[in-house]
């Protein structure tokens, strides 16, 4: 095995750890990823030889996919409505969760900047009409109903 | 070929192959077409790369890892993001909260919810009340340690 392959592959597990050890500090997880990539690129880079500049591009690359990637996942889980809903069923208590998380993502909506509220009416702001536009493109090349 | 376009190009198939798949159907419900999808083409790249005797079976497992999570995390985004569906309701115009409200429920409201997670087998229905599956449980336990 080639010492770029032990350096990345031990990079690759140590985020993974890190994601199940740091919990609810996703600061904590940014700064000791963003560590490690930058010891893994320093590190090798130095070394590399020409014949390895692909597979490090791609293991790069690949690193910080998975770092993304498990950002992505955790605040996925975390703020599901559907997870929050099954928790409540395991505790045995059955509350508004649902209707909640919807009226929160409006709230989130307008704490962002995409929608504006006058009165009891709802709409977009320029900066939202961008974001629905895309997302009606997405919609429509990812066939979603 | 450069590894680099080997990957990309293997991984963009694998992409394509799973919107195929897919059918317009949810990512969560065809996960497992997704999967077998990825792992062919994942498992025929890496065959190659061991049959050419050169490095890179590490960097095809590190890339497509990396590539397959953040993938999976903005397709699955898009498909349920409540905010972002708002953002699709509100393109016509002006709405009132409780109409928006009354939109977004009759599309992906709590019954709908409910009913993927009995389809799921996250939740089964007793002769008395709905309990959590052990697979739920198991899938809450997860949620419990990344929190």
């Amino acid at each position: 095995m080639h010492s770029l392959d032990l350096w990345a592959l031990t990079t690759f597990f140590l985020i993974s750890v890190l994601f199940f050890l740091i919990g609810s500090r996703p600061i904590i997880f940014h700064l000791v990823c963003a560590t490690l990539l930058a010891v893994f690129v320093s590190w090798t880079g130095k070394t590399l030889s020409s014949s390895f500049i692909g597979e490090w591009v791609v293991m790069t690359t690949g690193l910080i996919l998975y770092w993304f990637g498990l950002v992505i996942v955790r605040i996925m889980l975390t703020r599901s409505v559907s997870l929050h809903l099954l928790a409540d069923f395991a505790q045995g208590k059955h509350s508004a969760t649902v209707s909640e998380g919807i009226a929160g993502r409006l709230k989130d909506a307008m704490h962002f900047g995409l929608v504006t509220a006058d009165q009891d009416r709802y709409s977009l702001t320029l900066f939202g009409k961008l974001i629905g536009t895309i997302v009606a493109i997405s919609y429509i090349l990812l066939r979603i109903k | 070929m450069s590894i680099v376009v080997l990957l990309v190009g293997g991984f963009l198939i694998a992409v394509l192959l799973s919107e195929l798949a897919l059918k317009g159907t949810k990512l969560q419900t065809g996960l497992v077409k997704v999967i077998f999808a990825h792992i062919t083409v994942a498992a025929s790249l890496l065959l190659y790369l061991l049959l050419k005797g050169g490095p890179g079976w590490s960097a095809l497992i590190i890339f497509w890892a990396g590539a397959f999570l953040t993938w999976f995390g903005i397709r699955s985004h898009m498909e349920s993001s409540i905010l972002l569906r708002m953002l699709f309701l509100l393109r016509r115009g002006s709405v009132p909260e409780t109409l928006l409200l009354e939109e977004y429920e009759s599309h992906y409201g709590e019954a709908t919810r409910l009913e993927e997670l009995f389809r799921g087998n996250l939740l089964k229905q007793t002769s008395e009340e709905i309990r959590v599956t052990e697979k739920g449980n198991f899938i809450l336990r997860i949620v419990s340690i990344l929190k």
